[in-house]
């Protein structure tokens, strides 16, 4: 009944789906999923994380992230670096519900160093914020002439989100939720003349000159590498209100 | 003077001007026309159907109607809140109306082309779909599924969530 709805119905009809609804109609039949690919695009494209992290200073530092992989893959975001590209030949396109996102400095600044302060005695992870879509531009949902579309915003409030900065070498850390969100991160000494270390803090958020790194020191950072976060989770953030206690496990390095 | 309408079980209904005029195909065609006493076939609306639309219009007729420049701004307003419907308006879809009424009453709001009655189509179809999978909005919808066995496989992997960082 519903397949037999017209064309331009149809695509009317899908600009009154929220940005989880769409991802479902997409995953009906082919014909939805080619009908609602344009519109998703547009919520793919401008998506973005924040992580916010209490180290006990005047101001929470924020690490803002840029989606680094996604699906379908006609909607990869221009700055991708996708390890979920469809297969070759494939006829549809990858509908993941797990998303990644990277540092959005890491994308101008090199790896995205945070420079630990010595009376930093943890980054406390206390919420993480998504926001898919907003804005003009993107598709106009198969010949409709509605260009401009709703914001997708959820956010999970995080406890247990403490992050030891205990260790003294290299090591790379898991800190989430089974099946629902996971950041990862380094936490990473350098010293003077390391490559790495050429960084200029004040290009972030919260960060000023008198941040700069002192050369002549082996100075110790908190580097997030990317945060994964379940659909199901975004799509149903209003449960997600802290219940659950983070999960920490070593990646890589030192116990 | 009276408008008379025809539904294409031949079922006639006879309503005021102001409440025809809610339909734009209709006042187009009163306007062209003019006054006149014949029935208005509608070979595209059931009687059932075309006497939900007519309650509708009836409540609705001393609403002012969108100007054509203020549509889009309208549209942009409702659409950012789909839950917002009025509660006569969400009544008036739930009152015996199954997803085959709902499916011909949006038929019939856009051959019409009445609007408002097409949006809150449009609205309680999306919030039907709010929350479900994609086997639930298939099943409630009639939806095929006409993927293929590894187009499916290569969705439910992809689904996975993949622990390894």
């Amino acid at each position: 009944m519903w397949d037999s709805l017209p064309f331009e119905l149809k695509a009317y009809l899908i600009h009154f789906l929220p940005f989880p609804s769409l991802l479902a109609v997409a995953g009906t039949s082919r014909n939805w999923r080619e009908l609602t690919t344009p519109l998703l695009a547009a919520f793919w494209q401008r998506a973005t994380a924040t992580a916010t992290f209490d180290c006990g200073r005047l101001k929470p530092v924020l690490v803002e992230m840029v989606l680094a992989s996604c699906s379908p893959s006609s909607t990869q975001p221009h700055n991708s670096s996708s390890a979920l590209a469809p297969a070759a030949g494939a006829n549809v396109s990858p509908l993941s519900s797990s998303l990644t996102f990277e540092p959005a400095a890491a994308k101008i600044l090199g790896p995205n160093h945070y420079q630990i302060r010595d009376w930093d005695s943890a980054y406390r992870l206390t919420r993480l914020s998504f926001s898919f879509g907003g804005g003009g531009g993107g598709g106009g949902g198969g010949g409709g002439t509605r260009q401009r579309h709703a914001r997708h915003r959820c956010e999970i409030d995080v406890s247990d989100g403490e992050i030891p900065l205990a260790a003294k070498q290299p090591v790379l850390m898991g800190l989430g939720v089974e099946q629902q969100w996971l950041l990862v991160y380094e936490l990473n000494t350098y010293n003077t003349g390391n490559a790495d270390a050429h960084f200029r803090p004040w290009l972030l958020t919260g960060f000023t000159r008198n941040d700069i790194i002192k050369q002549s020191n082996m100075t110790r950072f908190f580097v997030p590498r990317h945060l994964r976060v379940s659909f199901a989770v975004l799509a149903s953030a209003a449960v997600q209100q802290g219940n659950e206690t983070c999960i920490r496990r070593r990646i890589k390095g030192e116990p | 003077m009276p408008v008379i309408l025809q539904a294409s079980d031949g079922q006639q209904f006879t309503i005021s001007k102001p409440v025809a005029e809610r339909s734009m195909l209709l006042k187009n065609m009163l306007d062209d026309v003019g006054e006149n006493e014949q029935a208005i076939p509608l070979p595209n609306v059931s009687g059932p159907i075309l006497a939900a639309v007519i309650e509708y219009c009836e409540h609705h007729k001393d609403e002012a109607m969108p100007a054509a420049d203020e549509d889009d701004k309208v549209f942009e307003a409702s659409k950012k809140k789909p839950d917002d419907i009025d509660q006569w308006d969400a009544d008036f879809m739930k009152q015996g109306k199954g997803n085959e009424e709902l499916f011909e009453i949006i038929l019939a709001a856009n051959y019409l082309d009445i609007k408002p009655l097409l949006d809150l189509g449009c609205k309680t179809v999306a919030n039907m779909i709010k929350g479900k999978t994609p086997e639930q909005i298939r099943e409630m919808f009639n939806i095929e599924n006409d993927f293929t066995p590894d187009e499916e496989e290569q969705i439910r992997r992809e689904n996975e969530w993949a622990a390894d960082a």
